[in-house]
Formats: C-alpha cells, sequence, structure tokens
C-alpha cells in the first residue's frame, strides 16, 4: 500500500491514528505502531505471506541475538557475526535473484535497520532496547517502513521511551505530509509521464532536445517522489511524537557531487559513513587510504541499489567524481559556488541516465540521442517532438524547477503559519486527491489512448 | 524467557527462517513454471485457431475483393485530400508516419462520442472543431480510426455513434471515401493483463465496425494483418507499453495506408 492512495489516506491512517491517540499511556502506544505496522506491511505482501512472517523473524531474531551478545560476552563476536550472515545473505540472495523472485517489500530498508541495531550494540554505541515491543516498533514502524528514512538505532531510542504528543507536533506533521504527498502525485507522478511517452515512443526515435527534456523530466520525478515520500515519513512520525531525521537537504543546489551526495538520501549516507567509511578509517589516514574507503563505501551503495552493471556504472562514476573532488577541484569548486552548479547540474543528468536505463543497447542509444557527436542511432522523423511535449509538461517542469530554488523554501518557512499556508495546503491536498481519484496518481492506471 | 532459552532460539530460528525462504523461493519459482508450461499451451492452441480463422479470413477476403472494387496500391500523394481521424495511435502516425499531405484531426483519448465537441489543434489549420474543419477545407478521403478508449461503452452503441458519424460526414463532403479502420491489436502481455482494454474485446468491436462497410463509399481496413504475431496480437518488440507501436515502425504503417486504397 502506498501512501499516495486514497485507501492508505482515507481509510488506514486514520484508523490508525485513532487507536494510537487512543492508547493511554506509551507502552501501549509502542504497542499499536508494532502491530499497525505489521498489519500495514501484509496488507502490502498479501500474495507473499512468507515475506510476512521473515519480517516478524528478523525483528526477533536481531532483537535476541543482541540481548544475548550483553549476556554471553564470550559469544559477542561469533553471535555478531551470526547477524551479519541472518541479515545480508537473503539481501544479496534477493538483489541478484531480483528478475525472477519478488523482493520482499522495504528488504533494503529493514535490513539496514536492523542492521544499525547489532552494530550500534557490538560496538557499543548506546543502550541496548530491553522491550521487545520497543524494538519492534522501532523496526516496523510504517511511516519509514517501505521508503526510509533509514533511522539509525541510537537516533531514536530515547524518543522511544518518551515523547510527547500535542497539537502542534500533529498539524506540524499534517503539514509535512500533505506538501510531501502533492512533490508525489502532483509534480513526481505527473512528469514522470514524460518518461512513459519516451520510452513508448522508442529512444531511437526521438530529437536530442527531447532527449533531455526526458532526462530532465526523470531527474525531477525522482527527486519529488523520494522526496515526497521522505516528507510524508517525516510528518506522520511528527503526528505519532518522533523527530525522524531529514532525507534530503536540496541536493540539486549543491556545488560538487561529495555535497550531492551529503544532501540526497542523507541517512542512507550517514548509515554509510557510520558504520562502513568511519569503522574503515574515514578520511584520517594516507589519501590513499581514504581513496579505498571511498571506493568500499561506493560499490557497497551500489549493491544496495541493486546488483546489476548499470548501478556499478552509476556508483563507479560517483566515486571517480568524488575522489577527483577530494584530490584537486573540490576545494576549488567550494569557492567558486556558480562553475560548481553547473558542474552538478550537468552530472546529474547522466547520472540519473546510468541509474535509470538497465539495457545497454538502450543506454548507449539513449546517450547518443543526448551528445548527438558520438553518432546517432535512427532518424528523427518528427524533429519538432520537444515542443510537442513542452506544450503538455511545461507546467510541470515550472512546479518542479520552482520547488527547487532556494527562493521557493524561503517563502514556505516565511509563510509556515499564515493563512495563506493553509490555503496553500487545501488546495494541493484537494488536487492530490482528486489527481488520486482519477487514477492520474499512477501512469500506468492512465488509461487514455 | 530466560537467557539460555533465547540463546537456543537463535540457531532455531535461523533454520525456520532459511526454511520460511526456501519454500518462498520454490514456491515463485514453480509457479513461473506453471505459467510457462500454461503459456506454451494457450500459444499453441491460439496459433492453431487462428491460423484456421485466418486461411477462412483470407477466402472471404479473396471472394470480398472478387465482387468489390479492389485495394490497390497508390503514392503518397494520394493523402493530399485526406482526412485522419483518430486517438493516440493515429497521433503517433501524424508525428512518425509518411503520410505529411494528409490533416490529422486526432488527440490522446479521443473518442467516435466526442468528435463534434472537441476542438483540436490541426497542423496548418490551428485549434478547429471537426464542422469547422469539414467546411473549411474539401476532403476525398476521411480515415477513421476509433474505438480503443470507447471500449468502457457498450458497443452497438458505440457502433451506432459510428454510423451516425460516417452519415454525417458523407453528407457534408459528398463523394467522400471513408476508411472504416480495425483497432490495432495490443500486445499479448497487455491483453491478458487487462479486463478490458484486451485484444477480445477489440476483436468484437473490429467486428461490429466490419459491418459499416458498404463497399461502395464506406470500406473498411484491418491494419493487424501487419502487425500481428500470428496468434491475433500486436507483435512483442513492436511496442513498449503494449498499445502503441514503436515511433520507428510508423513508416510501416504508413506504407500500409499506401498498399490499401481505393481508386477515385
Amino acid at each position: 500500500m502506498v501512501f499516495s492512495s486514497l485507501e492508505f489516506v482515507f481509510i488506514f491512517l486514520p484508523i490508525f491514528l485513532l487507536v494510537y491517540y487512543l492508547a493511554p499511556y506509551n507502552k501501549l502506544k509502542n504497542f499499536v505502531i508494532f502491530i499497525g505496522s505489521v498489519v500495514f506491511y501484509a496488507l502490502g505482501s498479501l500474495e507473499y505471506p512468507e515475506y510476512v512472517i521473515y519480517f516478524v523473524l528478523t525483528i526477533i531474531m536481531n532483537y535476541l541475538i543482541v540481548q544475548c551478545m550483553e549476556y554471553y560476552k564470550s559469544f559477542k563476536k561469533a553471535l555478531f557475526i551470526a547477524a551479519l550472515i541472518y541479515n545480508l545473505v537473503p539481501l544479496i540472495v534477493f538483489k541478484i535473484t531480483i528478475d525472477t523472485i519478488v523482493l520482499p517489500v522495504g528488504i533494503s530498508f529493514f535490513t539496514f535497520q536492523n542492521l544499525s541495531y547489532v552494530l550500534d550494540a557490538y560496538m557499543g554505541k548506546g543502550k541496548v532496547e530491553k522491550s521487545f515491543i520497543g524494538y519492534g516498533a522501532y523496526i516496523s514502524m510504517f511511516p519509514q517502513l517501505i521508503a526510509g528514512p533509514i533511522i539509525t538505532y541510537h537516533d531514536i531510542s530515547k524518543q522511544l521511551k518518551r515523547r510527547k504528543h500535542t497539537v502542534r507536533k500533529i498539524k506540524s506533521g499534517l503539514k509535512y505530509f500533505i506538501l510531501g504527498l502533492g512533490a508525489k502525485v502532483l509534480i513526481a507522478n505527473r512528469i514522470g509521464g514524460l518518461w512513459n511517452d519516451i520510452s513508448m515512443i522508442g529512444f531511437e526515435s526521438i530529437s536530442t532536445p527531447l532527449a533531455w527534456m526526458g532526462i530532465i523530466a526523470y531527474s525531477l520525478q525522482l527527486y519529488f517522489d523520494f522526496w515526497g515520500y521522505s516528507l510524508m515519513a517525516i510528518g506522520m512520525g511528527k503526528m505519532l511524537g518522533f523527530k525522524f531525521p531529514i532525507n534530503f537537504d536540496a541536493p540539486y543546489r549543491s556545488v560538487t557531487m561529495s555535497e550531492f551526495y551529503r544532501r540526497w538520501h542523507m541517512t542512507l549516507g550517514n548509515w554509510f559513513k557510520e558504520y562502513v567509511y568511519f569503522p574503515l578509517g574515514g578520511s584520517r589516514g594516507a589519501k590513499s587510504r581514504t581513496i579505498l574507503n571511498l571506493f568500499t563505501v561506493w560499490m557497497l551503495t551500489s549493491l544496495w541499489h541493486g546488483i546489476d552493471w548499470n548501478f556499478l556504472l552509476w556508483g563507479g562514476s560517483i566515486f571517480i567524481l568524488i575522489s577527483i573532488e577530494k584530490l584537486w577541484t573540490g576545494e576549488w569548486l567550494k569557492k567558486h559556488r556558480v562553475v560548481g552548479r553547473c558542474y552538478v547540474a550537468a552530472v546529474v543528468p547522466f547520472m540519473w541516465l546510468t541509474f535509470n536505463i538497465s539495457d545497454f543497447q538502450e543506454f548507449c542509444i539513449y546517450l547518443k540521442k543526448m551528445i548527438p557527436i558520438f553518432g546517432t542511432t535512427g532518424s528523427v522523423v518528427f524533429v519538432n517532438d520537444y515542443l510537442k511535449y513542452l506544450a503538455i509538461y511545461w507546467p510541470f517542469f515550472l512546479a518542479g524547477f520552482f520547488f527547487l530554488t532556494k527562493f521557493s523554501e524561503n517563502l514556505l518557512k516565511k509563510y509556515h503559519d499564515h493563512i495563506v499556508m493553509k490555503l496553500f495546503l487545501t488546495i494541493i491536498f484537494s488536487l492530490s486527491v482528486y489527481c488520486m481519484y482519477q487514477g492520474l496518481n499512477d501512469p500506468f492506471l492512465y488509461f487514455r489512448f | 524467557m530466560k537467557r539460555k532459552h533465547k540463546l537456543l532460539a537463535i540457531p532455531i530460528l535461523f533454520v525456520v527462517t532459511t526454511i520460511l525462504l526456501s519454500v518462498a523461493f520454490a514456491r515463485q519459482v514453480y509457479e513461473i513454471k506453471l505459467q510457462e508450461q500454461e503459456l506454451a499451451e494457450v500459444m499453441k492452441k491460439e496459433a492453431e485457431e487462428s491460423a484456421k480463422a485466418e486461411a477462412a479470413k483470407k477466402a472471404e477476403r479473396d471472394d470480398a475483393e472478387k465482387n468489390e472494387r479492389i485495394f490497390v496500391k497508390s503514392d503518397v500523394s494520394y493523402f493530399d485530400d485526406a482526412l485522419f481521424i483518430g486517438d493516440s495511435r493515429i497521433e503517433g502516425l501524424r508525428d512518425y508516419g509518411n503520410l505529411k499531405g494528409a490533416d490529422y484531426f486526432c488527440s490522446t483519448g479521443l473518442q467516435i462520442y466526442d468528435i463534434w465537441e472537441k476542438t483540436i489543434d490541426v497542423n496548418d489549420v490551428g485549434k478547429t472543431s471537426l464542422n469547422a474543419l469539414i467546411k473549411a477545407k474539401t476532403y476525398s478521403k476521411i480515415y477513421i480510426m476509433l474505438g480503443i478508449n470507447e471500449l468502457g461503452y457498450d458497443q452497438q452503441k458505440t457502433v451506432d455513434t459510428y454510423q451516425a458519424a460516417i452519415q454525417k460526414l458523407q453528407s457534408k463532403e459528398p463523394g467522400v471515401i471513408v476508411y472504416v479502420c480495425a483497432n490495432q491489436h495490443v500486445t499479448k502481455a497487455r491483453s491478458d493483463a487487462d479486463e478490458l482494454y484486451n485484444n477480445k474485446n477489440i476483436n468484437s468491436l473490429n467486428e461490429k465496425l466490419k459491418s459499416l462497410a458498404d463497399g461502395k463509399s464506406v470500406y473498411y481496413i484491418d491494419i493487424n494483418t501487419l502487425f500481428d504475431d500470428g496468434a491475433g496480437n500486436l507483435k512483442d518488440g513492436y511496442s513498449n507499453d503494449g498499445v502503441h507501436v514503436r515511433g520507428i515502425y510508423y513508416k510501416d504503417w504508413s506504407t500500409w495506408f499506401c498498399e490499401n486504397t481505393i481508386k477515385i
């Protein structure tokens, strides 16, 4: 069940919140989160009941392993290795067999949260969770279960025991939720239509301007989709009294690629930093050592996204760019911000191209369309195709670019409690509901030929 | 739960999880195999049936062609005074085909029910209604390919509306030849996954549309002879979304239109 669906917004969420607020004390509230989230998970995996059991088993198992690590100090290492095998082997196997076997929903996310708990315990960071219900609530918590943000255990352990529920938090949470819903439904899903159109035509028939428009549209779609989802998660977290870490911090306004990845899917980057990069020595040692550590982190990040050549190419190119920045250009780019911005703006479309097209031949065709000096494949019959699609999609490009700017961010901050904001949110919500109702929400449900 | 029991539970859970995931894998692999087998059988059956149907159709067509005026090949200038009315697939023909001399009154989602109400941007003419368009220009051939967006409606009602539209067009453009184009099939994958937009419904509508042809001024032409896979589906690989052919194949569409014209 996705957040941007009518069933979720009008059935699951209200019922859940009602039960949650009626629960009189914290422990019971955590219990409601745990049970409610397992129900949420089960609703999304109706065809695969094994995966629902697997999901619950991973919670029980990691909880037990960490408890035993506390009791039996001499087995600590053995238990730790057992936990690594238990969590990572299924993840790797699922990623390898992704073409034939359906992936359990959210496995990449809940595996990493489980691991963060085990790693915290092994490295002696923070206290171990005594309550099974508390641990279950932390891992399963539905707002972040299927698409993050990835929350480390020590980020949230105190809030699990004590947190306040205020009307102010609920109102603020609602605001985040609606803004996220709008980003996903009104911008990401709509502008995503252009990529569908281009795929329908076939890459070999599109013009160079349309190729650029398409990949820019995809870059906007990816950002507003993921950012919107994270905002919705943070908003629902607030409604439950939690403070989740932010996951995006205007990444497209970065001046270097290393900055970009500090501001894009931040909780994943932080996870790797904390549990891989720093333990390996980070950037404290020799330069060659730093580069090796970076390489390890980026290869693992690629594999986390999927075991396929295009993700390796994606992670590999980012590793190379970040290494170059670390060794030579980074400092200069930070001082020359305009150049830095242009550099990031030039890299981003190519980066998402590798991310998006997993068929090598199609990838090459698209690349040649973007840069025709390499020679072209196919012919362009419809030379002005981009004008046709610009006429359809310009409002979404405009809205997308507007919400990338600092100006829009300041505007939202300035009027955060103003009547204008309430009006704005009401309009966003109504339009989103309208689009979800019309099935415009899901490009694949858009049955007009 | 005692500490010892907790420790003991770990290997047990390990085994349970392994078994559970193995079951999940085995079940999925088994289901895929089963599906493949079923698919192969269905394909075989369908191929046999369609071969029979194809032979019958061909005989029928041969007869019809003997009796009526025969379709001949023309060059693209034939379309200089032609008008296409259609949905997104005709839009594809307009954008990626070779028949540049023709006018196209088409838009995504266009239905036979609203052709008289809609205003559409037509090349060279600008935004216009169909009424105004045929008043301003004279066409001696009008091609209509509509119907897939109307599959949700009662089919007889759709066909009646089609007929009324043809009559109206004929009254406004005396002597015009109307080509009723069969709706192009969708791919097998798409057809199987869709309760409404599938080839069974498309065939049923096409059969009814065929009856509109009178062999004098209204002709029925079937593009599916060009792109079918032999089992009554749009050939895999010709389409990325299962409904529209890729841009490059509209050239073949154009050629096919040239090969299936009526000499005036």
